[in-house]
């Protein structure tokens, strides 16, 4: 289902990352303005990619890494309008591609082995998503999130760090606005459970003690 | 939902890149870009454009790009520099300098041009001269005056003389007398040239002379030849002369304050005696004019006296004959002599003024004599007569035993003969005819004044010397003058033919 990062970078052409072929009519540099969005984004796409894998330095690599392709896109000629939703989309391929390293499984598998079944869906609409958010601790929320399946990780922390809709997302991750939304409802939930878990273990070792 | 989303996302604003981190985030980047760089293609159309309108726009052409502010702030200085700094600078060079160029073929050029008459035209051109002499002159005190450079300004000085004489005889063509003035002007310069150079030669030990002063002695005679035979008006003369007499006592007022005093002195008393010479040749010229006026009413009145009185002993012919003594077209062309003399010194006075190559090389006395006033004129001959009348007076009150050669007693003869015509001359007034004797005077006084102190050797010794020998040391002292020398022979003459 999905190709690896480099691939991907190639297939997409979503509308809110629209690329065309350099005609030279740009009056400011490809260096320039690329060197605009690293400044831009560096710090939000570091978050994102520290957040999903949890490991510093290679959020570090990953974001040079993002960037370093992008470039590359640029030198085969392509004008990139929007930097944004194609660094999130290229950052995105190469966690994907991280996952894969050290899981050494598929997304596929991944996805059956949380036995998730995205065609159940019809009940869930984005205003059943806040209104199940709004129930929810943030605070206590981010501090369990990293314990959450990446699929429901990844919509949360583009949903509610990166601040994406549910169509950005959508176009990124390539799935259906519904899928997205039932994601992130479960994601919420699952939420919901690790804190009130958490709330009772250590209520337990308050009484314990 | 909010209060959810506003908590999370404070959470997550914690997460961030440390400084350093992003930095070495950024340079790893930059160095990737640069390992990879976007291809030429690119770099053509958009990413390099700025880079690229700099460099080689094709092949053949080069595309220049000129800030214009910075273009309207560095013209004008560039048109100040030009027109302004290099002309002064190259006022200060010398032949075989980078700007010498500049100074005589623009400098001067532009100058001769800008000149208001023909006649001032002329008098710039002999300027040009002395600065080519001059500037051979700083290169010989530097030591830098090549044989080479001294025939080249030695050509440059005879250029410039054809030059003024072309000029000059154009001049001529149209106002004869303003050719005939600028053209004693120009030997006046060349004259003082000439000067300076011989004095030049004479500190220096210098016998055969150099190119340069040989050129400038030749040109100096040629232009001396020429003014001789220039017969300017009085009138021409006269204006020509207020102009320059009053351009050098501004001159002389605006430098005395700085110069040495007896400099001072001798260039006011110069300029005194010019002067002199105007009022002189003013006074001729009123003689000259006046009689004319004077013998037809003198005429008028004699005729008149003669019908009336048959007894008048003057003839109105006789009267005119005494008053026209003189003709008036030879007192105006005297007059005029006296102007164009003064001319003369008031152009060297203005070149000693102007040119310290001239003040340091010759005395003001040398460049222009003094001019004896009447009564300077009349000491100098009583002097004169008082010491001829003192060498009398010895031999009169030498002793009746002595012996006395003939050549004495003719010298002697002479000497009364000589002091009676001076008296004379001087109690009638005639100062240049009594100037003229006097020279003859102090010759003959000069002889008897050695025979009579032979006379007193002889009588002291007791011995008489033999007259050949008279005649040996009289030629022998007087071969100093020719003027004494002259007399000596017209004495000698006498004696051998007595």
């Amino acid at each position: 289902m999905k190709e690896n990062a480099c691939s991907a970078v190639f297939e997409y052409n979503g509308s809110d990352m629209a690329t065309r072929t350099s005609t030279g009519s740009n009056s400011e540099g490809h260096e320039q303005r690329f060197l605009t969005a690293f400044d831009e984004y560096s710090d939000a796409l570091f978050r994102h990619a520290s957040m999903r894998i949890n490991d510093r330095e290679r959020a570090v690599d990953i974001v040079h890494d993002t960037f370093a392709k992008v470039w590359g896109y640029v030198r085969q000629g392509h004008d990139v309008e929007n930097f944004r939703p194609f660094l999130y989309k290229v950052l995105n391929n190469l966690i994907i591609d991280e996952y894969r390293k050290k899981k050494e499984q598929s997304l596929d598998a991944l996805m059956e082995g949380e036995g998730v079944d995205e065609g159940n869906f019809d009940e869930l609409t984005e205003s059943s998503v806040e209104s199940l958010a709004a129930t929810l601790d943030g605070k206590k929320a981010f501090t369990v999130v990293e314990k959450l399946p990446e699929q429901y990780k990844e919509v949360i922390i583009l949903r509610f760090v990166d601040g994406l809709g549910p169509k950005e997302i959508s176009q990124l991750i390539e799935v259906s606005e519904n899928v997205i939304s039932v994601r992130l409802h479960r994601g919420l939930q699952m939420l919901r459970q690790h804190i009130e878990t958490e709330e009772a273990t250590a209520k337990t070792k308050r009484t314990k003690q | 939902m909010k209060r959810f989303s506003e908590q999370f996302h404070k959470q997550a604003k914690g997460i961030r890149m440390s400084a350093t981190e992003r930095a070495e985030l950024r340079d790893r980047l930059e160095t990737y870009m640069e390992y990879h760089p976007l291809p030429s293609s690119m770099r053509t159309a958009t990413t390099t454009k700025s880079k690229k309108e700099k460099s080689i726009v094709s092949q053949p052409f080069v595309q220049l790009r000129i800030n214009t502010t910075f273009l309207k702030a560095f013209v004008p200085t560039m048109v100040l520099f030009v027109v302004v700094a290099v002309p002064v600078l190259a006022e200060r060079t010398a032949p075989g300098d980078v700007l010498y160029p500049v100074k005589v073929r623009f400098n001067e050029e532009v100058r001769s041009q800008l000149s208001s008459s023909p006649y001032e035209e002329i008098e710039w051109e002999a300027r040009r001269i002395e600065r080519r002499i001059a500037e051979a002159r700083l290169l010989a005190s530097e030591g830098k005056l090549t044989e080479e450079v001294e025939a080249e300004v030695a050509a440059a000085v005879k250029e410039q003389s054809a030059k003024t004489k072309e000029k000059i005889a154009l001049l001529k063509s149209t106002d004869a007398d303003e050719g005939a003035i600028a053209e004693i002007t120009f030997a006046s310069t060349l004259s003082v040239q000439n000067e300076v150079l011989e004095a030049d030669q004479v500190e220096q030990g210098d016998v055969d002379g150099s190119v340069l002063a040989t050129v400038v002695a030749e040109e100096s005679e040629a232009a001396d030849a020429q003014q001789a035979g220039a017969q300017p008006s009085y009138e021409k003369l006269l204006a020509r002369l207020e102009t320059e007499s009053t351009n050098a006592q501004e001159l002389f007022d605006s430098v005395k304050d700085g110069a040495a005093k007896e400099e001072v002195k001798d260039v006011e008393r110069r300029l005194a005696d010019v002067a002199r010479k105007v009022s002189a040749a003013q006074a001729l010229k009123a003689d000259a004019d006046a009689p004319v006026e004077a013998v037809e009413t003198d005429t008028t009145a004699a005729v008149s006296a003669a019908t009336t009185s048959a007894t008048t002993s003057a003839s109105a012919e006789e009267v005119v004959a005494a008053v026209a003594e003189i003709a008036p077209e030879e007192m105006t062309h005297e007059a005029a002599q006296l102007l164009r003399e003064a001319l003369v010194d008031v152009r060297k006075l203005i070149s000693f003024m102007t040119n310290i190559d001239v003040r340091q090389s010759v005395s003001v006395d040398e460049l222009v004599p003094m001019t004896l006033t009447d009564d300077e004129r009349y000491n100098v001959i009583q002097n004169g007569l008082r010491a001829a009348i003192a060498t009398q007076a010895t031999y009169e009150a030498l002793d009746d035993t002595a012996a006395v050669s003939e050549k004495l007693l003719v010298g002697i003869e002479a000497l009364s003969a000589v002091i009676d015509r001076v008296e004379t001359q001087v109690e009638a007034g005639e100062l240049l005819a009594a100037e003229t004797q006097l020279e003859e005077l102090l010759a003959i006084r000069d002889d008897v004044g050695k025979l009579l102190r032979q006379v007193e050797v002889t009588s002291s010794d007791g011995e008489v010397e033999t007259p050949e020998e008279d005649a040996v040391s009289v030629e022998s002292a007087t071969t100093t003058t020719t003027n004494v020398e002259q007399a000596t022979t017209s004495a000698s003459s006498t004696v051998e033919s007595e």
